[in-house]
């Protein structure tokens, strides 16, 4: 629970929006695919998608989108939530 | 090539296979477009292109045949926009977003309406109009994100963007209504002003009834589902449901398409909680891909360069009207609510993406004009096309100016990443 709220606080300092869904999958005894889904304060909805390299605890980018059927978008990565959360898990 | 072009009467191989090459052919320009970083829809829109007027490969009978994936893609088109009407996110947004939002919408819609009507029939510059409210987000919120927009432009378009598409839909589905009463009666007649607002106004009254029947039922279904596994497919079931629904009836009864699905949208949302909502949008993000894959590129495989270049100067007295209309209603908006010098002058330019939205409109209208004046809806389609495909590719650079002369993003160094790839670890 420490580290989920810890994922909260990230999600809201670096991503400026609320955690509303945290996703881990084992794809593989080295490998955790993480979704983070938040919301901004205008009511958009954005997923963060990375992996976690469970040897050497690297996070790597997977994507980050609008989540909305119409506009699908790529957006830029944040490279200080992604060493925030690599740092969470060293 | 042969065996893909060949539709065997009364054989649904062909029209199934071609739909797989439609669907593939748009996943990868789609890709390509994101890899661009620009929105998945002109990649569709793109391949749609190339598998129809460039190559041939896919005809317009053909593309008839799908028709559809056409009315179910704008069904979950419609029922989304209404999805978006969730009232606490009015009350959120403030009165001052509800006014720039409606005038920018109203004054763009006459504008357009207005210039056109010099080139095409009254009933043909209205539904024009209308389509020229919609605002695309997609390319705003890369733009803010990207550079990570911060300062009062900022805050004032994103709740405009998220809520110009549905008063967009709105006046879309009023003034299609309208239209299509007047280009359905022959020149000998003369209406009075009731005649001509009757049959609009008995659609709108039926689409509001129907949408509005159906939502409830929508509503209190998915307010029942319980929390288990099963959750997730259910709250599908009643979605798709409620969308065919809708659609089917409007179709049937002579409703509008496109307001009683939207209706049905907007009555659901404010009738559940927000953790039913979100569950509500992730399934149907996890259904509808492959359909708006489809419906995009086929939209694109419609677009007939002959009646484009015919219709030219109506498609040039569009763009510029829709631009004038934007950056004059926002200016006008923006000058009724008070905001600063600096949104005055920049939101119109933000607000000029378009796309999505605008080709499933142009799309219903097409479907509902070519019934009473075929060669009016190949005008409406084929602009509004082109016009799209011109606001997506110059829209984020029209974007990116605005926020850098309102001196709101931050100057972030290029990053190259391949979105179907894994890329960028940290090391320490």
């Amino acid at each position: 629970m420490e580290k989920f709220a810890r994922i909260s606080r990230i999600t809201t300092d670096y991503l400026h929006g609320t955690l509303h869904k945290l996703i881990f999958q084992y794809e593989g005894p080295n490998k955790v695919h993480i979704v983070v889904s938040y919301e901004d304060r205008n009511e958009y909805w954005f997923d963060y998608e990375l992996d976690l390299n469970m040897n050497n605890h690297h996070v790597d980018f997977n994507s980050h989108r609008l989540a909305s059927t119409l506009e699908k978008v790529q957006i830029s990565r944040d490279e200080h939530f992604e060493q925030a959360l690599q740092e969470l898990f060293d | 090539m042969m065996l893909l072009s060949t539709n065997i009467h009364g054989d649904m191989s062909g029209l199934i296979i071609n739909l797989g090459v439609i669907i593939l052919m748009g996943m990868l320009f789609g890709r390509i477009a994101e890899y661009f970083k620009i929105p998945a829809i002109t990649g569709y829109l793109i391949a749609g292109l190339l598998l129809g007027p460039i190559s041939g490969f896919v005809s317009l009978e053909e593309i008839k045949g799908m028709s559809i994936i056409s009315d179910v893609a704008l069904g979950f088109i419609a029922f989304q926009v209404g999805n978006e009407l969730w009232f606490g996110k009015l009350k959120n947004s403030g009165m001052k977003i509800v006014i720039i939002t409606v005038v920018q919408a109203v004054f763009t819609t006459a504008v357009v309406t207005f210039l056109t009507m010099f080139f095409v029939d009254l009933s043909v510059a209205l539904v024009l109009g209308a389509i020229a409210a919609a605002t695309a987000p997609a390319p705003i919120m890369m733009i803010i994100k990207k550079y990570r927009a911060k300062g009062e432009l900022t805050d004032t378009i994103l709740p405009v963007v998220g809520l110009d598409d549905a008063v967009g839909v709105i006046m879309f589905g009023i003034l299609l209504s309208i239209s299509v009463s007047m280009l359905d009666v022959t020149s000998a007649e003369v209406l009075t002003v009731f005649e001509m607002i009757k049959t609009p106004l008995f659609e709108i009254l039926i689409s509001i009834g129907l949408g509005g029947a159906i939502g409830v039922g929508s509503g209190f279904a998915i307010r029942t589902i319980s929390h288990n596994r099963d959750r997730k497919e259910k709250n599908l079931n009643i979605i798709v449901i409620s969308v065919f629904l809708t659609t089917g009836t409007a179709l049937f009864l002579g409703a509008s398409p496109i307001l009683t699905p939207m209706i049905a949208g907007t009555v659901v949302t404010n009738m559940i909680n927000k953790d039913c909502y979100v569950l509500e949008e992730e399934t149907i993000r996890f259904f509808v891909p492959p359909i708006m894959i489809a419906f995009f590129t086929i939209a694109g495989a419609q677009l007939q360069f002959d009646v484009v270049f015919a219709a030219g100067i109506v498609g040039v007295v569009y763009i510029l009207g829709r631009i004038f209309g934007k950056m004059f209603g926002s200016y006008l908006g923006t000058t009724i609510v008070k905001s600063s010098s600096k949104v005055k002058k920049y939101l119109g330019v933000s607000l000029l993406p378009q796309s999505g939205v605008a080709i499933g409109l142009s799309i219903a209208a097409y479907n509902e004009l070519s019934v009473v004046a075929g060669p009016e809806a190949l005008v409406v389609k084929n602009v509004i096309l082109a016009s799209v495909l011109f606001f997506a590719l110059t829209g984020p650079v029209l974007v990116k100016i605005a926020f850098t002369r309102a001196d709101e993003i931050e100057d972030v160094k290029e990053e190259k990443v391949i979105p179907w790839k894994n890329s960028h670890a940290y090391q320490e």
